[in-house]
C-alpha cells in the first residue's frame, strides 16, 4: 500500500478519496496521512452554522481522530462563534471570500434571529451551499416559527447548492462532497438536488435480499426469519441511498441488517411517503415487485372482487326472473291439468 | 433591566440563553431556550411505531434512551412484555450510549471551559474540539493548571477512539448510531444475536475497557484535586428523582443497579406517575384548552412574561434534580445496591460533603463516571451470559387499534425521562415527552419555584458577579441538552 501511494501526486490521492466509495476506509485505516505529508495547500475556508438541531447529523463523523485531521488539512473551519459576534465585514476576509457554507439544523423565521440575518448575508457571497440533515435539507415540513432554507433563501439567490438528506446524514456523503468540492466544484445532482454519486441507487437495487424480493419471499412479521423485508414496510424499492454498500459507523450494519425496514429517511417525503408513514406498506406498483403472486396481488384481488359481485348480481337477476317463471310454468301445468 | 449573559451556550444540543435581570438592586438569573420543533404535536395522527424513530432526533446523546422509553410506552399501550434477550440486548443498547453520553460530556462539554492557551502550546489536541468550534483564549481564573490540563488532554484522541468504538458497537447491534433501528414492541428486530456477532462485541468493547475503567476515572480525579472550587455545594438541599434501572431480563437482577424513587423532604417515596406535571409558567405555550392564532395552535409568539420552550417538570408541583448523581443516591439511600451504596457512601466522604447535601460540579462527573465503570463491567457481563438460542421477540404483529394510552420511564443519560402516548385508531391522539432537561432546567414555575440549574445559578449569583465562564461551567457540568427539553 505504502508504495502504490508512494507514486500517487496529492491531486491523485484525492481523487481517489474523492470517488467516496474509499474515503473513511482509507482514512480510518491512518492512510490520510500519507496525504496530509504531502505538499502544502491551500486551505477552503468553511462556514458551519448549526441552527436548531440535535447534532446527530455530526455525531458518527467527528470522533474520528482523521476525519478532523483531514478537516483541518484541506479546510479552514471558521468558529461559528466568530460569526455570530464581529466576524463580517465579508468583503475583506479571506474566510469569507470564497467559504463552502455547510447549513445543519433549522433555522428560525424571526428577523430579530441574528443567526437569520447572517445566513441571508452569508448565502449570497458563498462558493456553494450544503443543506446537511433532513431539516435543513427539506425545510418545506418544517414546524411554524421556522424558514425553509431553499424556498426561503436559495431560490432568491444565484449560489449553488446542494442537499446531503438523511436521519442522520451519512459520514462519507459529507467528506466525499467536501473533496468533491475542492477538486471538481459542484456535483452531479438529482431532481432534488443531492449528489448523484450517492443518491442515484435504490436501496432495493443493492440490498444483501434482493433475491428474496425477486422471488417473493418475504418476511411476515419479525421474528418469523430472515429475509426481505418489503411487507414490513420497507421504503428500500423507492428510496435512493448508498447504505447497502456503505453501511454506517465504519461497521457492516445498517437498518436492514438489523432487521428494521428502510424508512426512506432521505427521501423528500419522509417520514409521511405520501400517507403511508414510515412502516406502511409500498403498493406493488411503486415496488416495481418481480414476484408473480404479489405482482398481481392487486389485480387478483380486483378480479375477485368483481367476480364476487357479478355473482351475486347474477344471483340475485336469477333469483328475481326465476320467480315468475316459476309461476307461469305453474299455471301451464295448471292449465295442463285443468 | 435585562442583562444578556449568554446569548448561545456553545457545545449544547438546541440554543440556551442566560438572562440577568436587575429590578430595584434585586438580581435574578433566568435562563431562555430556542424555539420548539414540536416533536410531540408533529407525532399526532401519526403511526405509534414512528414514535421511536421520530424522537430520536431530539438529542444525539440521549437518543437511544428516547427510543427505549418510546418503546415501552407502547408496551405499556399494548400490554406485551419484551422477551427476556430483548431486555439484555436494551440494557446493553442504554449502558452503551450512556457511556458514549459520559464521555461526551466531560471530555468535550465541561473541559473546555477550563482550558486556556498554555494548555495547546505542546499538543496538537486542538482539532479534537472543530467540531464546536473551540478556540483558547487566555488564562482565566479558575483554569486548570498548565500540568494537569495538558496530562487530561494527553488522553483526547483516546477519548475519541473510544467514543467510535463505543458507537460501533452500538451500529453493530442496532444497525446505526445515533439513531438505532432495532426496537419493536415486544422485543428486537434483529434476525439473529449469534456467537460471531457477540464475539465482534467484546472484542470492540475490550479496547474501550481500560480508558472507561482507568484513564477517564483519573483524568475527573486529577480534575477535582486541581480544581477545589469544583466540591463547593451552591444549593444545600437536595430534591431528587430517579427512575430505576431498566430490567436486565436475567433471572438474578444482579444488573438492575437502580432503586426508583423520589426524595421528598429527606424522605425516599415511590413513584407515583400522576404526580409528574408541567408547568407552562414562562413558556410560549398557553393554558391547557386556549389556543392562538387562525390555525388553533397551543402556543404565543407573543405571550407575555414567555422566555423558554422548556416546561418546568414538577413532581407534586415541586421542582426534582435528576442524572446519574441523583440515581445514586436515591439508591443509596434506599439501600438497594451494595456496591452502589458503598462506593457512594466513599465518594460522599472523599470530597468533604454530606448525603443532605452532595450536588456540586466534582460529584456530578464522579457520579458519571462510576457508573460508566459499573456499565462497561455489566455490560461485558451481559454479553458473556447471553443465550443466543433465546427468543428476540414475541412474533406477533401489533394491534393499536384500540383506545388507550402508554407510558415509559427510564433513566436516559442525563436523567429521568418519561414518555407518554394516547392512542386510537392505529394513530397517535396525543404524545408527552418529560425528559431530564425539563427537570434540570426550567423556569420559575407559578408558584416562584424555579428549576435545579436556574436555582444554583441564583444562588452563585448572591455571592458574586456572574461571568460568562462561571456560567458556562455551572451549565456544562449537567447534561445540557437543551433541544431534548423544548420538543
Amino acid at each position: 500500500m505504502g508504495t502504490f501511494f508512494q507514486h500517487l501526486t496529492r491531486r491523485d490521492f484525492i481523487r481517489y478519496l474523492s470517488v467516496g466509495s474509499i474515503s473513511i476506509p482509507v482514512l480510518m485505516k491512518g492512510l490520510a496521512e500519507n496525504l496530509m505529508a504531502q505538499e502544502p495547500i491551500t486551505q477552503q475556508p468553511i462556514i458551519w452554522i448549526q441552527g436548531q438541531n440535535s447534532g446527530i447529523h455530526s455525531a458518527g463523523i467527528w470522533n474520528l481522530p482523521e476525519f478532523s485531521g483531514f478537516l483541518e488539512k484541506f479546510f479552514k473551519i471558521v468558529p461559528q462563534s466568530k460569526i455570530d459576534g464581529d466576524f463580517i465585514p465579508l468583503d475583506d476576509s479571506d474566510a469569507a471570500a470564497s467559504h463552502i457554507l455547510i447549513l445543519e439544523g433549522q433555522f428560525t423565521n424571526d428577523p430579530n434571529d441574528p443567526l437569520n440575518s447572517l445566513i441571508k448575508d452569508l448565502i449570497v457571497v458563498s462558493r456553494g451551499v450544503i443543506l446537511l440533515g433532513n431539516e435543513a435539507a427539506y425545510g418545506k415540513h418544517a414546524p411554524e416559527g421556522f424558514m425553509d432554507p431553499e424556498g426561503d433563501l436559495l431560490h432568491h439567490v444565484e449560489t449553488p447548492f446542494f442537499k446531503l438528506p438523511g436521519a442522520p446524514v451519512h459520514a462519507r456523503h459529507i467528506l466525499g462532497m467536501l473533496n468533491h468540492l475542492v477538486l471538481y466544484g459542484l456535483p452531479e445532482l438529482d431532481a432534488y438536488r443531492r449528489p448523484s454519486v450517492f443518491y442515484s441507487t435504490l436501496i432495493c437495487n443493492r440490498c444483501e435480499y434482493r433475491s428474496d424480493f425477486e422471488a417473493g419471499r418475504f418476511v411476515r412479521y419479525h421474528g418469523e426469519r430472515e429475509g426481505c423485508l418489503y411487507l414490513m414496510g420497507c421504503k428500500g424499492p423507492v428510496t435512493k441511498n448508498s447504505c447497502p454498500i456503505e453501511k454506517w459507523n465504519g461497521t457492516s450494519n445498517w437498518c436492514v441488517g438489523a432487521g428494521s425496514p428502510c424508512t426512506g429517511c432521505s427521501e423528500p417525503e419522509y417520514p409521511d411517503h405520501h400517507g403511508l408513514g414510515m412502516f406502511g406498506q409500498l403498493s406493488s406498483n411503486d415496488a416495481s415487485i418481480n414476484s408473480f403472486f404479489v405482482r398481481h396481488l392487486e389485480t387478483i384481488a380486483k378480479g375477485t372482487a368483481v367476480l364476487t359481485v357479478a355473482g351475486i348480481a347474477t344471483h340475485a337477476i336469477s333469483k328475481r326472473t326465476s320467480s315468475p317463471l316459476k309461476g307461469k310454468r305453474l299455471s301451464i301445468l295448471e292449465d295442463e291439468d285443468e | 433591566m435585562n442583562r444578556m449573559i449568554v446569548e448561545r451556550l456553545p457545545r449544547t444540543e438546541g440554543i440556551l440563553r442566560v438572562v440577568q435581570s436587575d429590578v430595584e438592586q434585586e438580581k435574578t438569573v433566568f435562563l431562555g431556550s430556542g424555539r420548539s420543533l414540536q416533536v410531540e404535536e408533529n407525532l399526532v395522527g401519526r403511526y405509534p411505531l414512528e414514535a421511536v424513530q421520530s424522537t430520536q432526533m431530539l438529542s444525539a446523546v440521549t437518543g437511544v434512551s428516547h427510543a427505549l422509553s418510546a418503546i415501552s410506552a407502547l408496551e405499556s399501550y399494548l400490554q406485551l412484555d419484551p422477551t427476556a434477550a430483548s431486555l439484555q440486548i436494551r440494557q446493553m443498547l442504554l449502558q452503551l450510549s450512556t457511556l458514549c453520553s459520559h464521555v461526551t460530556h466531560f471530555y468535550w462539554e465541561v473541559l473546555p471551559d477550563y482550558l486556556n492557551e498554555d494548555h495547546f502550546e505542546t499538543t496538537s489536541s486542538l482539532k479534537a474540539f472543530l467540531r464546536f468550534d473551540f478556540r483558547p483564549e487566555g488564562r482565566k481564573k479558575g483554569d486548570l493548571s498548565k500540568e494537569a490540563g495538558t496530562q487530561i488532554l494527553s488522553h483526547i484522541g483516546q477519548a475519541a477512539r473510544s467514543l467510535d468504538e463505543l458507537q460501533q458497537t452500538i451500529a453493530l447491534i442496532a444497525g446505526k448510531y445515533p439513531v438505532i433501528m432495532n426496537l419493536i414492541p415486544g422485543g428486537v428486530t434483529n434476525f439473529t444475536f449469534e456467537r460471531g456477532l457477540l464475539m465482534k462485541l467484546l472484542r470492540k468493547l475490550e479496547q474501550v475497557k481500560g480508558f472507561i475503567e482507568v484513564i477517564w476515572p483519573e483524568d475527573v480525579k486529577l480534575f477535582i484535586r486541581d480544581l477545589p472550587e469544583t466540591v463547593v455545594v451552591a444549593v444545600k438541599k437536595a430534591d431528587l428523582i430517579s427512575f430505576g434501572s431498566l430490567s436486565s431480563g436475567k433471572k438474578e437482577s444482579i444488573d438492575a443497579f437502580y432503586s426508583e424513587g423520589v426524595l421528598i423532604d429527606g424522605k425516599l417515596e415511590p413513584i407515583n406517575e400522576m404526580l409528574i406535571t408541567e408547568s407552562l409558567q414562562h413558556t410560549f405555550y398557553l393554558p391547557v384548552g386556549k389556543t392562538a392564532g387562525n390555525d388553533g395552535r397551543s402556543f404565543d409568539f407573543n405571550k407575555e412574561g414567555a422566555r423558554t420552550w422548556i416546561k418546568g417538570a414538577r413532581y407534586d408541583g415541586e421542582p426534582k434534580q435528576t442524572g446519574a448523581l441523583s440515581r445514586m443516591l436515591i439508591t443509596h439511600i434506599g439501600g438497594s445496591h451494595m456496591e452502589i451504596s458503598d462506593r457512594v457512601g466513599r465518594m460522599i466522604e472523599d470530597l468533604g460533603l454530606s448525603v443532605e447535601s452532595p450536588n456540586c460540579i466534582a460529584s456530578r462527573l464522579l457520579a458519571e463516571v462510576f457508573e460508566g465503570r459499573l456499565y462497561i463491567k455489566s455490560t461485558l457481563n451481559l454479553l458473556l451470559d447471553y443465550d443466543v438460542s433465546l427468543s428476540l421477540n414475541k412474533k406477533t404483529a401489533f394491534d393499536f387499534s384500540k383506545p388507550g394510552s402508554g407510558s415509559g420511564r427510564i433513566e436516559s443519560p442525563g436523567g429521568a425521562l418519561l414518555h407518554q402516548v394516547f392512542i386510537k385508531d392505529n394513530r397517535i391522539t396525543q404524545y408527552r415527552v418529560v425528559s431530564s432537561v425539563n427537570w434540570n432546567f426550567s423556569s420559575a414555575d407559578r408558584n416562584g419555584k424555579t428549576g435545579i440549574v436556574e436555582n444554583e445559578l441564583n444562588a452563585t449569583l448572591e455571592k458574586e458577579e456572574l461571568s460568562v465562564t462561571q456560567v458556562s461551567r455551572i451549565i456544562h457540568s449537567y447534561n445540557a441538552q437543551i433541544l431534548d427539553g423544548t420538543k
